[in-house]
């Protein structure tokens, strides 16, 4: 009776400190995890009997100038007895209101973070069954006039990503995303990745819609010399990544544009849908009419786009609204073809 | 500066007026779940990634008539293809059936027990097709009109794991009258 006493007496203090002791040695790790980043997190929450395991605020800063970059809200890592048991090691992780603010220092220090890692970590050991980041958001800070609510490239961000890891009898992981563009346009993503073999390859679908043109002139401004003072986009688009360039289309359709064009002169193939807008800008939309056409792609080594056939196309197509609105499904992995034509 | 817009003009005027639409628009709802396309495929993404948790990417979706359980020749086409594709990799045994009634699992409130035996029919037609190509498969069956038991939430067994899985998915709101059969490693 004694010992039943002590063993459920010890069992319950370990389950107690168990929290506050992997709290000390995540954040030990999170600080000297990366050359270039640090982290910590505030709080660890345990559900041992469902299998699930909760990090709560977690932040990451850069190393070089103490800057946060990223905060989430919650992580849940879930790992199911079921499978434990199986030996299997699979996993559900879902990130709930992940705020990410990018800027030209984020991106080299996380490159520096991945090249430092060794190679076999870089792969993914474990499978991860699903992982969903919900309720999020992504910023930049490049625009310092810009305040926190103004600066929002994405918002409520929701993505879902299936079956991530190495496993040569199912290669595909699927994804999906929804988020809102600058507050107004109602994005989708989805697509495939094939991370088995030696170089990643991806096929996408998109859609974009009901996108506010104005949103864009607190971006552009400085960098272009155009000011949209109407206009409405919706766009669809279809790419994909395999041994060679990324080849693609879009099939932009723009309502009741109007715009102030100061220059003729865009920064190459940087603003070479900025250009493509402007250009179908030219036929002075009334607000209820649409133009529309459809863009092949391709980038390589270098960005190529047939920006002249394009214009004259959109032009002849234009106020008739010709383009069926939707993708092709005409861009898809060689793999998944190959299932699809079964 | 001036010559662009000219140009353009200039090919409207000769382009608009003999040239005929290749395709006629078709037009979506403006709250499909899922990305428009003109070329609708099976399975969808949201299906491909409900197989894709259960650690597989030979999945496809087939329709009932209303109020009937016998398969289509298309649903038997589909499923034909299905077999043949699993051929393909090693040890696929296991076969997991998500089946629905003619009203959609999100909406719990309105599902009765006419519905699961819809639902259920519809299983046991799949399940007696795949077993006369195979009677090696077992067979995991999932029935749409059902929330899972505390229990099998507690175990989280495929049946809960499903359906939590696509609870609050957009995209399966559709899928009523619809089958989803996923072939995967035991």
């Amino acid at each position: 009776m004694k010992i039943i006493f002590i063993v459920t007496a010890s069992l319950l203090i370990i389950r107690m400190i168990l929290p506050s002791l992997i709290k000390v040695g995540v954040n030990d790790y999170l600080e000297d995890f990366s050359p270039s980043l640090k982290g910590q997190v505030e709080d660890i929450d345990l559900k041992i009997l469902r299998g699930q395991y909760i990090v709560n605020n977690l932040t990451l800063d850069l190393k070089k100038t103490g800057k946060e970059f990223l905060s989430v809200e919650a992580i849940d890592l879930d790992m199911p007895w079921k499978d434990v048991i199986r030996a299997k090691t699979s996993l559900n992780i879902l990130l709930t209101k992940l705020d990410f603010n990018l800027s030209k220092e984020v991106v080299p220090a996380i490159k520096e973070h991945i090249a430092s890692m060794p190679k076999q970590d870089r792969a993914t050991t474990v499978t991860i069954n699903r992982f969903d980041i919900e309720d999020s958001i992504i910023r930049t800070s490049e625009f310092p006039s810009l305040t926190k609510d103004e600066n929002i490239l994405l918002s409520s961000l929701n993505l879902r990503a299936s079956n991530i890891g190495k496993n040569p009898e199912a290669p595909l992981t699927p994804l999906t995303m929804r988020a809102l563009v600058l507050g107004s346009g109602k994005l989708k993503i989805e697509g495939d990745l094939n991370l088995v073999g030696k170089s990643p390859q991806w096929s996408m679908d998109g859609e974009m819609l009901d996108f506010n043109l104005t949103t864009l002139n607190k971006f552009l401004k400085t960098k272009v010399p155009l000011t949209f003072t109407r206009g409405e986009l919706d766009l669809y688009t279809e790419a994909k990544k395999e041994k060679g360039p990324i080849i693609g289309y879009m099939k932009p359709f723009i309502k009741g544009l109007d715009v102030i064009q100061t220059d003729e002169k865009f920064d190459g193939p940087k603003h070479w849908l900025i250009e493509v807008v402007a250009g179908l800008g030219n036929l002075t939309l009334r607000s209820d009419e649409t133009a529309a056409t459809r863009i092949p792609f391709s980038f390589g080594e270098s960005f190529q786009i047939d920006g002249g056939a394009t214009l004259a196309k959109a032009v002849s197509h234009g106020l008739i609204q010709e383009q069926s609105r939707g993708i092709e499904n005409s861009i898809d992995l060689k793999v998944k073809q190959a299932q699809e034509e079964k | 500066m001036i010559k662009i817009p000219v140009f353009l003009l200039f090919l409207s005027l000769i382009s608009c007026s003999s040239k005929k639409p290749e395709h006629k628009p078709i037009l979506y709802p403006k709250k499909a779940a899922e990305v428009r396309t003109t070329n609708p495929k099976n399975p969808t993404i949201a299906t491909e990634q409900l197989a894709a948790e259960e650690g597989s990417n030979t999945v496809t979706e087939i329709k009932f008539q209303k109020e009937k359980s016998n398969l289509t020749k298309t649903a038997k086409n589909h499923l034909k293809s299905l077999h043949q594709e699993s051929l393909k990799h090693d040890d696929l045994k296991r076969i997991i059936i998500l089946s629905w009634s003619d009203k959609e699992f999100l909406n719990k409130k309105n599902l009765t027990n006419q519905d699961y035996m819809l639902a259920e029919r519809r299983s046991q037609s799949i399940k007696r097709y795949l077993k006369n190509i195979d009677s090696d498969f077992k067979f995991e069956e999932v029935n749409m009109t059902k929330t899972p038991a505390k229990l099998s939430n507690l175990f989280n067994t495929t049946n809960a794991e499903i359906k939590r899985s696509i609870e609050d998915q957009e995209s399966f709101k559709d899928k009523t009258s619809h089958a989803i059969i996923i072939f995967t490693k035991d």
